[in-house]
This record gives C-alpha cells, sequence and structure tokens, in this order.
C-alpha cells in the first residue's frame, strides 16, 4: 500500500504546475504548495521526538501546506479550531500530548502561547526550503488525531493510521467515486470534522483542484457561489446545504458538477430526487461513516429509479460497505441477526482506528472480536441502528444512544448537559434536540430548578462548547418529569419547550 | 415609498427573533462575520421571515449577494411594493 507521503510526492512531481488550491479567489499551483510543505516541514524536523504536531487550522494556504507538510515528514497532525473554546482547547492540546503548534496565521500567537511547555511556530516564518525527503514510517504511524464530542464532558480522541488511511483513499478510488486531476472539488468543512480529509487530502493526493469556502459567510450561498463559478466537478456536502439551497432550486444550473457526495447527515428522497434537476449530469453518492472507521465505510449510489424503494421514513439508503470494509448488524449481546431484523451497525477491516485514545475503558465498549465469513474480525460499534435488505443495502434507523449529528458534527447529548450542570452548580440539566419543519437543528436546555439567569448560563456555555453545541433555548423547570421507568421523560420536555417557546 | 433606515427599523424584531437577542440593535454594516449566531441555519431563517414580512422572493443571485444588513435594506426596497 502506497503511504501518504508517496501520494502527496507524486501529486508534487506529477502536477507541478497544476492548481492545487484555490483560497479566496487566489489560486496556489502544486509547486506553490509543495514549497510552502517543505519549508514548514524544515521547521517541524527539529522536534524530532514528536510523533504529533498540532495545526489551528484556518481557511488559508499555511495550514493546508502545514498539513502535508507534517504528513510528509512522517508526523501525524492535531487540527485545532481556533473558533473553538479556549479550554477545550487546551483540553485537546494536554491531551494529545502536544509540544509543538503550527499557527498559520501570527494574529492567533497568543491564544496558544500560555503554555511554556508548547513550542510555537509561527508558519509565515519558515522560509528555510531544505527539508528532508519524504519520511516513510511504519504503516501503524498516526496521521491523525481527531477529538469527537465525548458523553463524559470531555471530547474522545480518535486516532487514525497511516494503514487507517490509505485504505480509505484506496477504497475510496476502487468505488469509483474517486477523484482525476482534471476534477475541481469543493472543501466546505471544518478541518477538525473528518470528511475534510475527503475533500481536500483525497484530491490533493490524486492532483485534483480544492477550492476552499469563505468563513464567517453564510455557507450554502457561497457553496453555490464556488459551484457555479468556477464550475466545480465534484461536490462533497452534508445535505443541509441542499435544504438551504431547496427554496431556489428553480434558479439552479450546474452542468459541469459531475459527482455529488452527501455525508455526515441523513439525506432525505426528495432532496435528492429534487438536486439531480439541478445538475443534470451528476452521480450522487450517500456516503455514511464514523470518524472511527476513517471518514467513509459505507455507500449508496443515489439512483431515481431505486433509490424510494430503497428508503425508510424517506431517508435514503446507507448502502452497503466499501471495498475492504466489513459490515454486520447484531443484537444486544452482539449476535448477528437475519436480515431484515433491526440491530447496530458494527464495522471492520483496514479503516478501523486502532481505538479511543488513551482511554481502554472506551475501548472495551466500543470494539469486540468475532468469527464471520472472513475469519476473525475486530468490530467498532458505530451505535447506529440499521435494518439491512436481502441485496445488502442498510437502512438508517436511528440512534442507540443520545448522539446526534448536526451539520455534520457528532454531538453527544451528554457533553452538553455535563458542561451545563458545571456551570449551574450542579443543577439537574437536560438538552432536548430539535429539528424544525424548515430543517434548522438545534438544542434546548432544560434545567432543574435553577435561581439564576438561564441567559448567563448560555453565556457560559459558550466559553466551554463549540458554537454548534450551545443551546438556543433555555428553560427552568420546578421537577424534571419522569417516566414510567424512572428515567428523565424527554418527550414529555419536548411538549413543555413547545408550549413554551411555540 | 418607504426609506432604508424605515425599512431597519422594520428589520430589527425580525433580526432579534431569528437571533434570539432582544437587545440587538442593527445597522447596514453588520454581517454574519460581526453578529454573533448568525449561521447558515440563520440566514436561510431570516430570509424566509423577511420574505413572509414583506410579500416578496428574494432571487437567489440577490441572496447570494447580501454581505451585510445594509444590502438587505436596498433589496427590499428594490422589491417591496
Amino acid at each position: 500500500m502506497l503511504d501518504i507521503s508517496a501520494r502527496i510526492e507524486r501529486s508534487f512531481s506529477l502536477h507541478r504546475r497544476r492548481q492545487a488550491i484555490c483560497i479566496e479567489g487566489r489560486l496556489h499551483s502544486y509547486d506553490e504548495l509543495r514549497s510552502r510543505s517543505l519549508c514548514i516541514q524544515h521547521e517541524i524536523e527539529s522536534a524530532v521526538d514528536q510523533p504529533l504536531i498540532g495545526v489551528v487550522a484556518g481557511n488559508n494556504f499555511d495550514t493546508y501546506a502545514a498539513i502535508l507538510a507534517i504528513l510528509r515528514a512522517g508526523r501525524g497532525f492535531v487540527p485545532i479550531n481556533p473558533h473553538h473554546p479556549e479550554a477545550r482547547n487546551q483540553k485537546i492540546i494536554a491531551d494529545a500530548g502536544l509540544k509543538t503548534i503550527l499557527i498559520p496565521e501570527p494574529r492567533l500567537r497568543n491564544q496558544f502561547a500560555a503554555s511554556s511547555l508548547l513550542k510555537i511556530v509561527v508558519t509565515e516564518e519558515a522560509t528555510l526550503e531544505s527539508a528532508s525527503p519524504a519520511a516513510m514510517p511504519g504503516a501503524e504511524t498516526i496521521a491523525y488525531l481527531l477529538f469527537t464530542s465525548g458523553s463524559t464532558g470531555a471530547p474522545k480522541g480518535v486516532p487514525i493510521t497511516r494503514a487507517n488511511l490509505c485504505a480509505f483513499l484506496d477504497s475510496l478510488t476502487a468505488t469509483g467515486f474517486g477523484f482525476t486531476s482534471s476534477d475541481r472539488v469543493l472543501q466546505m468543512f471544518d478541518l477538525t470534522f473528518d470528511f475534510s480529509i475527503a475533500s481536500y487530502l483525497a484530491p490533493l493526493s490524486c492532483g485534483a483542484s480544492v477550492y476552499t469556502l469563505p468563513s464567517g459567510t453564510a455557507k450554502f450561498t457561497e457553496v453555490y457561489r464556488l459551484l457555479d463559478s468556477e464550475r466545480l466537478t465534484v461536490a462533497p456536502m452534508v445535505p443541509s446545504v441542499l435544504s438551504h439551497l431547496r427554496p431556489y432550486f428553480s434558479e439552479v444550473h450546474l452542468p459541469d458538477l459531475r459527482l455529488t457526495i452527501l455525508c455526515g447527515e441523513t439525506l432525505l428522497v426528495d432532496l435528492a430526487n429534487e438536486w439531480m434537476h439541478c445538475a443534470p449530469i451528476s452521480r450522487m453518492t450517500n456516503f455514511y461513516g464514523p470518524t472511527e472507521g476513517t471518514v467513509f465505510a459505507m455507500i449508496y449510489e443515489w439512483s431515481p429509479d431505486e433509490g424510494r424503494s430503497k428508503s425508510l421514513n424517506g431517508i435514503v439508503s446507507i448502502g452497503r460497505p466499501m471495498p475492504e470494509n466489513i459490515s454486520i448488524v447484531v443484537d444486544r449481546e452482539l449476535n448477528p441477526v437475519p436480515v431484515g431484523a433491526i440491530g447496530e451497525l458494527c464495522l471492520a477491516g483496514p479503516q478501523i482506528t486502532p481505538g479511543y485514545w488513551l482511554d481502554p475503558l472506551r475501548n472495551a465498549q466500543s470494539f469486540f472480536e468475532l468469527l464471520v465469513q472472513n475469519g476473525k474480525q475486530r468490530f467498532y460499534r458505530t451505535g447506529d441502528m440499521v435494518v439491512a435488505d436481502s441485496q445488502g443495502d442498510h437502512l438508517f434507523r436511528g440512534r442507540i444512544d443520545t448522539q446526534i449529528k448536526i451539520q455534520g458534527f457528532r454531538v453527544e447529548l451528554g457533553e452538553i448537559e455535563f458542561h451545563a450542570r458545571e456551570v449551574t452548580a450542579g443543577h439537574a440539566c437536560v438538552v432536548i434536540h430539535r429539528v424544525q419543519a424548515s430543517g434548522r437543528s438545534d438544542f434546548s436546555l432544560v434545567v432543574e430548578n435553577y435561581p439564576g439567569d438561564l441567559k448567563s448560563v448560555i453565556s457560559a456555555l459558550r466559553v466551554r462548547i463549540p458554537p454548534y453545541m450551545v443551546p438556543t433555548r433555555a428553560m427552568c423547570v420546578e421537577k424534571l418529569p419522569l417516566n414510567t421507568n424512572g428515567k428523565i421523560d424527554r418527550l414529555a420536555l419536548r411538549h413543555r419547550l413547545e408550549e413554551r417557546f411555540g | 415609498m418607504k426609506s432604508a433606515a424605515q425599512i431597519l427599523t422594520e428589520l430589527t424584531p425580525i433580526f432579534r427573533d431569528a437571533l434570539d437577542d432582544k437587545q440587538l440593535v442593527l445597522s447596514p454594516d453588520m454581517s454574519a462575520r460581526s453578529i454573533e449566531g448568525w449561521d447558515s441555519f440563520t440566514h436561510t431563517q431570516l430570509i424566509l421571515a423577511i420574505e413572509e414580512h414583506y410579500r416578496i422572493h428574494f432571487r437567489l443571485k440577490e441572496v447570494m449577494n447580501f454581505k451585510n444588513v445594509g444590502d438587505m435594506c436596498s433589496a427590499i426596497l428594490r422589491l417591496a411594493p
């Protein structure tokens, strides 16, 4: 299997004059990308004993050059979003054991300068283009470490090895929905979100051109602006972008779009059908995959003829495992269930993470071994409930727990509740997820018997959790209602919220 | 015909409601970059609420060119009866 360093090197040498990346309207060639990467790699090489390097990820050229430099140097990158709460970022830096952090925007230096143990490298100052040749470390070396929402209140680390990453890139190509060097690809994802790997690293390793979304704008209008004005050929998106564009579908015409890649949220049949009229030559795929399975592990190609029958409650199928991936559906005792029966989706294969970062307890709960047709395999429990049909396609039936997907991000309600309890000095808190008719999805906070100001609670949460997790509504109740099983009655709370706020 | 200042006054409660900020004071130069909570979802909600309030329909190209509140006011002035 070709290491990611070799793939990057291949693009650098084969596509030197081609456009690699377009940011805020400025095009950068592969030669420029190589040059910046080598300068940054030179700085990284002084950190000889550090397998992981942090990157304060933003929408700028040096962020992308830094990620390639880290991979080319044989290290792993840990993306950090400077717009996320400082305490959360510091926790990630501490948990990952980072000693060096790359900062592409000099103005952000002070935000990360508090710890004297952390070496800050402002990439702008890296100007010496004299890095070593591309490193080829072991396949089990970590390529990146991402932190996702954790139910205990702290984000959990998911390390992805170079073998995992390359297995994903090869599997994507084998599906027939990979990239070519003539593609112009949309990159709309936050770099702390693993679907971004499919939007920049996968295309850049094939010599394609990546077009990033400007930050601080209403995404759906900018997505369309880029798709239209740059005549993009591949669009990886979350379905909510299409939902926002839907009122304007009659004005949307994208004759150059050859591939629509949807992921991160449930895809509705009607939305898929209507979008295909906007992009007449486009094929559309609904990808599914947890961060633990390296970006995408399952695929369903949308077909107007078959799609409706391959849906459940108006939700498009998540399809079947991508090449080299294995899936099973199990009951509570982890026994495979028959075709057509509901159960938890479990994944195995070369894309599965070696396990959560320094968390043996969670690993024991989330991974298990089972003898299947392909021999003994190590499976990851996704927590997603599905039904498999007789053709092997899977239909999503909901979550086993209280994990929610919002704008593609995974959110554990327990993480919000944990922080809410802390800022209310231990008052019982419940977070309710709501999807409005407009498609907007948000959270409401209910606090038991709290005498303080709930607006202050929301403000305090803003400095602890990322913006997409902050509840938009808050309500106090004298006593949290319980159902007949003695558990918190979330349905009753949902009704009370509607009575209160409409 | 209404003035831009009048439109701004009429937009204020719509923005306050969508952004859940009862103290918000709107000005023409405000944008998604400067107002906390003005994301894609809020943007869609604002557009729908404005369209409903004035009984108008924005074209996609108009929505794409909204850089700030002032641009919205100008479009409303053009479209509103």
